[in-house]
């Protein structure tokens, strides 16, 4: 059996979202550990402990959803990248209802984003991201 | 045909023009200038009554034509007398040249009012000493001296024998039928013929020696040397701006073409708005019709997990339920053209409220209206806007504060300023924008409902009102919705 993630986070406004992601996430059973965030700013706060106090504890993979009230994703990128100055643990996926080519390209400029998924997520999808970034 | 009128004076040019367009003057005033007829001096009072009588009888009527007839006149008078300006002392004349001597201005100015109008030179030829100014409209000016043709001053620089008016046939000629011929010829200056020669070297190079006897004739030569890099100018600048004229056409034009297919476009999408919204109802009600059977009917057979997805089954086809309805108001009023009616806004704001009494009594608000103006709008869309405002002010409610809300008006120079103060949640100074914007929340669905679609309606009825509509706030004191209203 092929190994698991440590950590993942998921970070979208909507619960059911969240919820949806969780139960793909207890099926497939892909990550020892999942945290579900509906505010950005709530996760802005974790990663900053987190950061301070046991670096190694940060997630492999942050889902980042685009459109989300007060911070949104791209919001979230600018004060993410304070936080971790140059330490990049972290692979960042951004998830987006929008087939919108610009969030598309303006996803791409981020050095830290590695991939725009279109949602909903399935459990392939899940299994695929396993195989890219757990060898 | 040509038509020439020979008159003495001013006076007599403002009668003659009187008397020439019957149309504007009765058998009454006829006779009242009739007694002008004599073409001699006239008295000023007598003449200033008559004149203002014949405009009194006739209020209302157009008199551009009859002005400028005037005007024409006068232009005569001063070209053929060479000095009609001094026989009426209490009026002045004035030809403005246009900076690239295409068209002028010419009138009279008096103590009470204005002659004057506009024309254009249509031809120039210098050596024919022939000139012919048209398209005569009238328009209004600033007071300048001077009688200049295409870059030369008539009075110094011409000896003009000649001036008259053509027009075509018609008893009333319009405006646009006149032709002014100014026929001319330049004033006799010695040493003509080596001017011609020398001009251009002289302005290239002004060392170049040319003998002249005395001083005068030095003077006039500068002069018409002058003058004439300056009708060169004038013929650069002509070009130029028949360039920056067709260019600039050009582009109205392609503007033109691309805003048709822009509203095109816009008309489409807002349709296309319009009908899809309607189209998903249907569906999306009956997803929420089935989801209430199926929880009426198999509650208690589902285990929790799949109660929980029912749930958000069902939440979000309400929302999407909601999100659809707001599109669709939102299209409708974008749509709708207002219609203006009178409309009391103490009052209308009293009827939102009784409306609404039941979401007032829960949240426990202190609503005050203060004195509201009458004023003309849309009675419809004012409602959707004012209960809009007013609903979010219950609903951002400051958990820890009883809520306050104050309608408020202000009388401005053109319009009312109305405000909604509350003392809610505030909104952050960024963000003060951007919620006019459609779908756009700063919160979470779960802490305050709804889709985003509010004020992006508000605003668009303010500025369908030909209104503004802003905020100001502090996070945690309060928000105050402005917008105002035209008069």
């Amino acid at each position: 059996m092929s190994k698991v993630f440590k950590h993942l986070i998921f970070i979208d406004d909507d619960p059911a979202v969240n919820f949806f992601h969780k139960v793909l996430l207890d099926k497939s059973k892909i990550s020892e550990k999942c945290t579900f965030f509906q505010k950005a700013e709530d996760a802005l706060s974790y990663f900053k402990d987190l950061y301070e106090e046991d670096r190694e504890k940060l997630p492999e993979i942050i889902f980042l959803d685009i459109n989300m009230p007060k911070i949104d994703g791209w919001m979230f990128l600018d004060k993410y990248k304070e936080i971790i100055n140059g330490y990049e643990p972290s692979n960042i996926i951004m998830l987006s209802t929008s087939t919108n080519p610009i969030d598309i390209e303006k996803a791409n400029s981020y050095k830290l984003v590695k991939s725009f998924i279109h949602k909903p997520v399935s459990v392939d999808l899940f299994q695929n991201l396993q195989n890219t970034y757990i060898s | 045909m040509k038509d020439i009128q020979i008159s003495g004076s001013f006076i007599n040019g403002i009668l003659n023009a009187f008397k020439s367009i019957h149309a504007l003057t009765g058998e009454q005033e006829h006779e009242l200038l009739n007694k002008f007829d004599d073409g001699g001096w006239y008295d000023y009072n007598l003449f200033n009554n008559t004149v203002q009588k014949v405009l009194e009888n006739n209020k209302g009527q157009d008199f551009s034509a009859l002005l400028v007839r005037a005007g024409m006149i006068y232009i005569y008078n001063i070209f053929h007398y060479g000095g009609a300006q001094h026989i009426m002392s209490s009026y002045e004349a004035f030809i403005n040249l246009q900076a690239d001597s295409s068209a002028y201005e010419f009138g009279v100015k008096g103590p009470s009012r204005e002659v004057s109008g506009w024309v254009e030179l249509k031809e120039f030829d210098k050596k024919q000493g022939r000139a012919i100014v048209r398209n005569v409209v009238p328009f209004p000016s600033d007071f300048a001296q001077g009688v200049y043709l295409g870059g030369m001053n008539l009075n110094n620089d011409l000896d003009y024998y000649e001036v008259f008016v053509e027009h075509n046939e018609s008893q009333y000629p319009n405006l646009n039928d006149f032709d002014i011929v100014i026929l001319f010829k330049e004033k006799n200056i010695e040493g003509n013929n080596i001017i011609d020669e020398n001009v251009n070297g002289i302005i290239k190079n002004k060392s170049t020696k040319v003998e002249l006897n005395n001083i005068d004739k030095e003077t006039l030569f500068w002069k018409y040397a002058q003058l004439k890099s300056q009708l060169n100018q004038n013929q650069i600048y002509q070009q130029q701006l028949d360039d920056i004229l067709s260019r600039k056409t050009n582009e109205l034009f392609k503007q033109g073409q691309s805003l048709k297919s822009y509203i095109e476009t816009n008309v489409e999408l807002e349709n296309f708005l319009f009908l899809s919204s309607h189209d998903l109802r249907t569906p999306i009600q009956n997803i929420i019709n089935f989801i209430h059977l199926l929880n009426e009917e198999s509650f208690d057979k589902f285990n929790p997990q799949e109660i929980k997805y029912l749930e958000y089954i069902n939440n979000n086809s309400q929302r999407l339920e909601d999100t659809i309805n707001g599109l669709l108001n939102y299209s409708i009023i974008k749509n709708k053209n207002i219609v203006l009616s009178s409309i009391n806004t103490y009052d209308l704001f009293n009827e939102i409220i009784q409306e609404n009494k039941d979401i007032i009594i829960s949240s426990n608000a202190n609503i005050q209206i203060k004195k509201l103006p009458n004023i003309k709008g849309d009675v419809n869309q004012l409602k959707t806007l004012f209960e809009n405002l007013l609903l979010n002010a219950l609903k951002f409610v400051n958990k820890e504060v009883e809520p306050v809300i104050l309608i408020d008006s202000e009388e401005q120079e053109n319009h009312f300023l109305f405000k909604i103060v509350d003392n809610g949640i505030g909104i952050d100074n960024n963000s003060k924008e951007i919620i006019f914007g459609i779908f756009k929340r700063l919160n979470l669905r779960e802490e305050y409902e709804g889709i985003g679609i509010g004020l992006s309606i508000c605003k668009n009825i303010v500025e369908k009102h030909k209104g503004t509509i802003w905020v100001e706030s502090d996070i945690g004191i309060g928000s105050t919705f402005y917008f105002t209203l035209p008069k």
